[in-house]
């Protein structure tokens, strides 16, 4: 891929049956999950608060920070 | 021998070219001359002092109901639109099994905020198939349809109806959803549409939501080889998202060779910058070769909301939301409940908009009564909460009590509203018009006008648009994008769709209530000024002093070859 195409900020696409827990579990295996969880959350807003709790294959969850404004 | 010809008219031709004094002529259908016409016609039309222009083009609608009962999609054609796209957001109306009806009109009517009644009246579920639902619109269109096919509807198609709201699927899945889109495109589809965030009535996710992007991909791959579009609405409120997003249909498009647009592009007051990151984005991936046009919505964000059913207004609101969905009986004695009210009024009181409306109830105005107050209509609940000693809430609460739910508040232009700002976003030719979801939302807010309003507001008012350059965003702009055959510009060949109007007063009227859905229901709709006549591929379709024609030129639009 050119460098300049490179996503802005890492993210994945839940597999179908996914929830906070098991993407969290695949992702950051080696760190402690509830904190991993709370990080996901907190980079996530629009997952974590919207109407309906469902997380789906189509969404976007990034993995990551969001950059320094 | 020429059919017709309209004589003396400022010419626009829709490529954004210098505008010329001349005449247009036309004969089966189709422009047949353009310039100074020589020749008779069996009528001809003097349009001294007016523009004559191509047909406007609207790329995001859900008159996909309306038309069954209303060809002409009224009230679109009055503001020179000749051509419209529906199935927008992975909904259409086809191609749909005969037990998913009761389910998919049902998501229907919530996303887009139709009345059921209109529905039980307005037609009858004569098809399955796409091309059964183009046979039952055909022959009564007065305006041109470029029909989508949504993405949930293949899903459901395929998978069923539980199935494709819950589950990926199979390879063999996938591939009959690839078949079943072919037929759909060969039976008159200009492409396929998609959703990222839209939610059912039983607020779970539309089937296109359930779909992994290898799906995607692979119904995208069948998009190219039939060089169609695809549309989708994604996460337009937040940038880092909205971004990924512009990644993937750059991808996509790159890929498959297709083009791809997104509704809408919005203008966040939460998030100033938003538009500006989006379009960096756009930019970079356009240069390297990807296709991804956002549709900007002409107007101001407005929005109504009653208590008598759910409404967007409350999506964000769970506890005003619940009400509204009570039974009526059930619905008068909780809201004379104290404590029920006073949470009512904490929740309306700290609402937090997330895509960055500037919303206070206090500025909410009662917008519509089932028998108008002239002490009351217009007012606002700061106002009226004021006279009566009460929280603005309770205000809004008594007023429904008071008058059997049969009334409506409104809030006006409260977001996506900075006209300078958004005028110059119009200028870019990355940026593309549409997202004015016309015939949608039909109790909530008018979905109309929004081509009048872009040449009194960023014509005339603020100057952004040249005359030329707006008639151009209007039609050959979208016509390229969407791959429309032979419209969008007045070239001989071209499909005759025309209309001739006055640029010094090209406006939209005020949002007015309107007792025309079938069932005797209303919806608010937006009146033009400006537009004296518009021709549907060669015949007079609307009529400033005649109105609405009884012809049906109307026709299902070609798609420029693969």
């Amino acid at each position: 891929m050119n460098g300049a195409l490179k996503p802005l900020r890492k993210y994945i696409q839940p597999k179908i049956g996914d929830n906070w827990e098991t993407i969290a579990a695949r992702e950051f295996p080696n760190d402690p999950q509830d904190k991993v969880i709370e990080n996901l959350k907190s980079w996530n807003l629009f997952l974590a608060f919207r109407p309906t709790p469902m997380i789906t294959p189509s969404d976007i969850m990034f993995i990551e920070a969001p950059a320094q404004q | 021998m020429f059919d017709l010809i309209i004589r003396n008219g400022l010419i626009c031709d829709g490529s954004g070219a210098p505008a010329f004094k001349g005449d247009v002529a036309v004969r089966d259908g189709k422009i047949a001359a353009l310039g100074e016409v020589t020749g008779d016609a069996k009528q001809v039309i003097d349009a001294k002092g007016q523009v004559v222009a191509p047909g406007f083009i609207d790329p995001h609608t859900h008159f996909d109901a309306q038309l069954l009962w209303d060809g002409y999609a009224q009230p679109s054609l009055e503001h020179g639109i000749t051509t419209i796209m529906s199935g927008n957001c992975s909904l259409s109306l086809a191609p749909l099994k005969a037990e998913h009806r009761d389910l998919l009109g049902a998501t229907f009517r919530q996303i887009e905020e139709m009345p059921k009644a209109a529905f039980d009246a307005g037609f009858s579920w004569t098809w399955e198939s796409f091309d059964d639902y183009i046979k039952a619109i055909k022959d009564g269109l007065g305006i041109n349809v470029a029909p989508l096919v949504g993405h949930s509807l293949l899903r459901m198609w395929v998978m069923g109806a539980e199935e494709s709201r819950n589950h990926a699927a199979t390879p063999a899945e996938v591939k009959q959803m690839q078949n079943l889109l072919k037929q759909c495109l060969d039976a008159g589809s200009i492409g396929m549409s998609g959703s990222w965030v839209d939610i059912d009535h039983e607020r779970h996710p539309v089937p296109a939501r359930l779909a992994e992007h290898s799906e995607l991909e692979a119904l995208c791959e069948t998009l190219g080889e039939h060089n169609a579009i695809l549309q989708i609405v994604p996460e337009f409120w937040d940038a880092d998202i909205l971004r990924v997003r512009i990644d993937q249909l750059a991808d996509l498009s790159r890929k498959y060779n297709i083009s791809t647009t997104f509704s809408p592009l919005f203008d966040s007051n939460a998030w100033p910058n938003l538009v500006y990151l989006a379009m960096d984005r756009i930019r970079l991936q356009s240069a390297h070769g990807a296709r991804v046009t956002p549709q900007m919505q002409i107007r101001p964000i407005d929005l109504s909301f009653d208590i008598s059913q759910p409404n967007s207004t409350f999506a964000t609101l769970p506890s005003w939301w619940a009400t509204t969905i009570l039974p009526v009986d059930e619905k008068r004695v909780k809201l004379k409940d104290p404590e029920f009210r006073k949470k009512l009024s904490a929740d309306l009181e700290h609402f937090m908009q997330p895509i960055g409306l500037q919303i206070d109830f206090r500025d909410a105005y009662v917008k519509r009564m089932g028998k108008p107050d002239p002490k009351l209509m217009n007012r606002s609940m700061r106002d009226i909460a004021a006279e009566r000693n009460c929280h603005f809430a309770e205000a809004i609460i008594d007023l429904a009590l008071e008058h059997d739910f049969d009334i409506s508040f409104g809030l006006d232009s409260i977001g996506h509203n900075n006209s300078p700002k958004i005028g110059q976003l119009m200028l870019d030719p990355l940026v593309g018009l549409g997202a004015g979801d016309g015939g949608a939302h039909v109790s909530n807010f008018a979905t109309y006008g929004d081509t009048s309003l872009l040449f009194s507001e960023y014509v005339r008012k603020q100057h952004s648009l040249s005359l030329e350059y707006a008639v151009r965003k209007l039609t050959h702009d979208i016509a390229v994008v969407w791959n429309v055959k032979n419209r969008g510009l007045l070239r001989p060949g071209f499909a005759a769709d025309i209309v001739i109007f006055d640029a010094n007063t090209m406006d939209r009227g005020a949002e007015i209530p309107v007792d025309d859905l079938p069932a005797s229901g209303w919806r608010y709709v937006r009146r033009n000024t400006g537009v004296s006549q518009v021709f549907v591929n060669g015949a007079l379709a609307y009529d400033l002093d005649a109105g609405y024609s009884d012809k049906k030129a109307g026709a299902v639009t070609e798609r420029v070859a693969a």
